[in-house]
């Protein structure tokens, strides 16, 4: 082509272009006329959608505030040095430590994500491993219905998911349903629909299923244990929650125990997804960075950093609704620190548990991690094919609910304790005699016998008003306890923790047992404990109205008992000190 | 327990609400959601707390915790609601929600002969391990797609019927009955006179503790 021929092409180019656009002009609201969404202002998605693609109720600010300005110009410098780091992998652990802690950038998310989970050398150790999966997925998957189920509700607010079908909604879907056949013994679990949802945002497709892989399946995060059946590593680190918050914020946990607001309610998420949509999501993805560098003890320290941040706030919401909205809710859509001061305090309770040695749960049980090979091919049996459901529980699954419900009693005879203290203080009246009387009978096992069960541990509960009064409705709390098997009541324990040992002793499971066995016994430990209220305390109040609890001797307290309640005397000491101690973080600046 | 004298010194979870006389009665029930994945468990209560409607409802991990108050005739009625997760992985969990429960929703798609099924089996789970007294609804979800659904109205109404449960299609979409179900489980909950009455306020961990809390009497 000459330069000649070159330039008419250009000159045509022009004229076409031209034409096109006065056309346009001279149909004007025919309707023949296409115009794109973004021509018109009613055309609001780019103006309320933030720069991770998220869609809020309302505008953004349209201009930037300096100390914003101030914050993308940090970010900028912090790019480059990234890059630099990133061409020289590995870096010095303490670079790596003080840069992801001050934030991974938003722009090198992608390549410091992939290095931190090991993505690459994943990809390059399994080459082919991938398609096969996702093959094998589209004929065998068992787990397809739940998946497409959640994957049409995940990140619906978010660009890249908001369109059914997009681009990343199809490789959400098929990152889950491969990874279903690669580690057929997880399968899938709510939850990771989220987690891998959070890496797409980041990653191409078959990244991710390597990233979500490592999390999975890596010691340092381990979080096959949460998603498998029966949620060993959930227990797990549930129980390492309340050990620290009994230990440095014993004021909140009171305070949570009182309220009935078991770390159960409000930490399965935030534990199953790393705090997404529990904070804002710029916090969670700092917490990201933070996790993937540090592994699972971030989850730990976060859980308590938040209460930590908020504990005053918690410590005025006086019922369970109010804490648990602001836990579930309130957090998410405002944190009330900028993402930095969260950071920094979760640095510095990180410091402080590793100092009194909290820092590192128990270790996993091997029925955290995959005992099956990782990507060998297994058919699902028919019962799984059919997606037949099941109606009783797996043996697994009845130890959950054995773990939750010794959970519960075990509060509800913390709780005891409070109320007993309380009742000494400032019980008058009707009204509340009866709603202490009602907190005893959910202990026990029936408003009749709910002398019964502390008795035998030392205690006479002694219901004067209403101990005639049998109310088959009222003792359904404790008649729940009993689902498991309907065994009549026997000695020395709550009759629903009795059952529960029934239940399992037929079991042949012997580790099952085992564990119960030891929760019982420690359960009774803690019985022995429980806070007494003086009988003098009756007079405060009519003698006919009142409830008493009297120490009959506590012919159970034998030394060995005693020896093994150290923690509890902790706990009792806490309450006579209503100042939180110089252990706790509470008195230390953070 | 359910009822508690306004007059006589609410516990902190009614000390807020605005009326205060002493004719009103105040009962406090603890209600469960249940049901398969997806079939609309969590939008149900966004409607009836918030009365929004979610085209994509997150799928709730672990569970979810609402409260609603409405009101019967004298008596001021709280729910707190427990929504559960759907999968079957999570069934493990279920116990420590309905423990304690005087009220639960068994939820199922009106679209999806499976969930009405699964719909079934929580149904006999509950009669087997929940309360004895404990209030059941059946609600037939996604009432508004009627025209493409698979289990008939009859068929359940029957099965509700034989089974002792309220039952009512819905729809938290256009909002259909949703008020509805609610207001049936509340009407045949037991709100007699004050002390006697059943234990509404026995949260999750089945014991009743935040009655006692301050206020009542300093």
């Amino acid at each position: 082509m000459t330069d000649g021929d070159q330039r008419e092409a250009l000159v045509r180019r022009a004229e076409d272009e031209r034409e096109e656009i006065v056309k346009r002009y001279e149909l004007g609201l025919d309707p023949s006329n296409i115009v794109d969404p973004w021509e018109n202002p009613t055309f609001e998605i780019y103006h309320i959608t933030d720069k991770y693609g998220f869609m809020h109720d309302s505008r953004l600010p349209t201009t930037r505030d300096s100390q914003e300005m101030q914050l993308t110009k940090i970010e900028l410098e912090r790019d480059k040095k990234w890059m630099k780091m990133l061409a020289k992998w590995p870096p010095p652990q303490d670079k790596l430590h003080t840069r992801v802690y001050k934030g991974i950038p938003k722009a090198v998310r992608w390549p410091a994500w992939k290095k931190l989970l090991n993505v690459d050398q994943s990809i390059a150790n399994n080459a082919g491993v991938y398609p096969r999966m996702l093959l094998l997925a589209k004929k065998y998957s068992t787990e397809t219905r739940q998946i497409d189920a959640d994957v049409n509700r995940q990140f619906r607010d978010n660009l890249a998911y908001r369109e059914r079908y997009s681009i990343k909604q199809c490789s959400l879907f098929n990152v889950l349903n491969a990874y279903s056949i690669y580690n057929s013994e997880l399968g899938y679990c709510q939850g990771m629909a989220c987690v891998a949802g959070v890496l797409l945002l980041f990653m191409q497709e078959e990244e991710a299923f390597w990233a979500l892989n490592t999390l999975i399946t890596d010691q340092k995060y381990g979080m096959h244990g949460l998603f498998i059946e029966g949620f060993p590593k959930l227990t797990r680190f549930i129980d390492h929650h309340d050990r620290i918050l009994s230990k440095i914020m014993r004021k909140l946990h009171k305070h949570f125990t009182k309220h009935n607001v078991d770390a159960l309610l409000y930490a399965i998420k935030w534990f199953f997804v790393v705090f997404v949509e529990r904070v804002p999501f710029s916090l969670s993805l700092r917490v990201w960075d933070i996790f993937l560098l540090d592994g699972d003890r971030v989850i730990l320290a976060m859980a308590i950093t938040i209460l930590y941040l908020h504990k005053d706030e918690l410590l005025r919401m006086k019922d369970m609704d109010a804490i648990i909205e602001y836990l579930q809710v309130k957090l998410h859509k405002n944190f009330g620190y900028s993402d930095d001061d969260a950071i920094h305090a979760l640095e510095r309770v990180m410091k402080k548990l590793k100092d009194l040695k909290l820092d590192v749960p128990p270790p996993a049980k091997s029925n955290e991690f995959p005992t099956r090979t990782l990507g060998d091919f297994v058919e699902a049996d028919m019962e799984k094919k059919i997606g037949r459901r099941r109606n009783d529980y797996t043996d697994t699954e009845k130890q959950v609910i054995t773990d939750v419900i010794s959970r519960q009693e075990q509060n509800a005879i913390d709780v005891q304790s409070t109320v007993s203290y309380e009742t000494s203080e400032c019980a008058t009246g009707d009204a509340y005699s009866m709603k202490t009387y009602q907190s005893i009978t959910s202990l026990a096992t029936s408003p009749a016998n709910s002398s019964y069960s502390l008795y035998s541990n030392g205690y006479v509960v002694t219901t004067i008003e209403n101990a005639h009064d049998h109310d088959p409705s009222r003792s359904q709390s404790i008649h729940n306890l009993t689902y498991l098997n309907s065994q009549p009541p026997q000695n020395s324990l709550p009759n629903g923790l009795q059952h529960m040992r029934h239940s399992f002793s037929s079991d042949s499971d012997s580790r099952n047992r085992l564990d119960l066995d030891q929760a019982l016994e420690a359960l009774q430990r803690q019985q022995l404990h429980l806070h007494v209220t003086p009988t003098s305390a009756a007079g405060h109040r009519e003698p006919n109205q009142g409830i008493y609890i009297v120490q009959n001797g506590g012919r159970h307290m034998d030394q060995q008992q005693r020896d093994g309640a150290s923690a509890i005397d902790d706990a009792n000491d806490a309450e006579a000190d209503d100042n939180d101690d110089a252990l706790s973080v509470e008195n230390t600046r953070l | 327990m359910a009822t508690t004298p306004r007059s006589g010194g609410a516990g902190s979870g009614t000390a807020q609400r605005p009326n205060g006389t002493s004719q009103n009665k105040s009962c406090q029930f603890k209600l469960v959601l249940l049901g398969e994945s997806a079939v609309g468990k969590s939008s149900l209560v966004l409607r009836f707390v918030k009365g929004q409607f979610h085209e994509y409802q997150e799928s709730t991990i672990g569970a979810a915790f609402l409260t609603q108050t409405i009101c019967i005739e004298d008596t001021v009625v709280k729910f707190e609601i427990w929504d559960t997760a759907g999968q079957e992985r999570y069934h493990s969990l279920a116990p420590m929600y309905y423990r304690g429960a005087q009220a639960a929703i068994v939820v199922y798609d009106i679209q999806n002969q499976d969930s009405f099924q699964r719909a079934k089996t929580w149904v006999k789970e509950l009669h087997k391990q929940a309360s004895p007294n404990i209030v059941i609804a059946l609600a037939g979800n996604k009432a508004d797609l009627s025209n493409i659904r698979v289990v008939e109205f009859d068929e359940a109404k029957q099965y509700a019927e034989e089974n002792g449960l309220l039952f009512m299609e819905t729809s938290a979409k256009t909002g259909m009955n949703v008020n509805d179900i609610f207001l049936a489980i509340a009407k045949k909950l037991p709100k007699n006179d004050g002390a006697n009455n059943q234990g509404g306020s026995i949260r999750p961990n089945g014991n009743e503790t935040n009655r006692p809390t301050n206020n009542c009497c300093k």
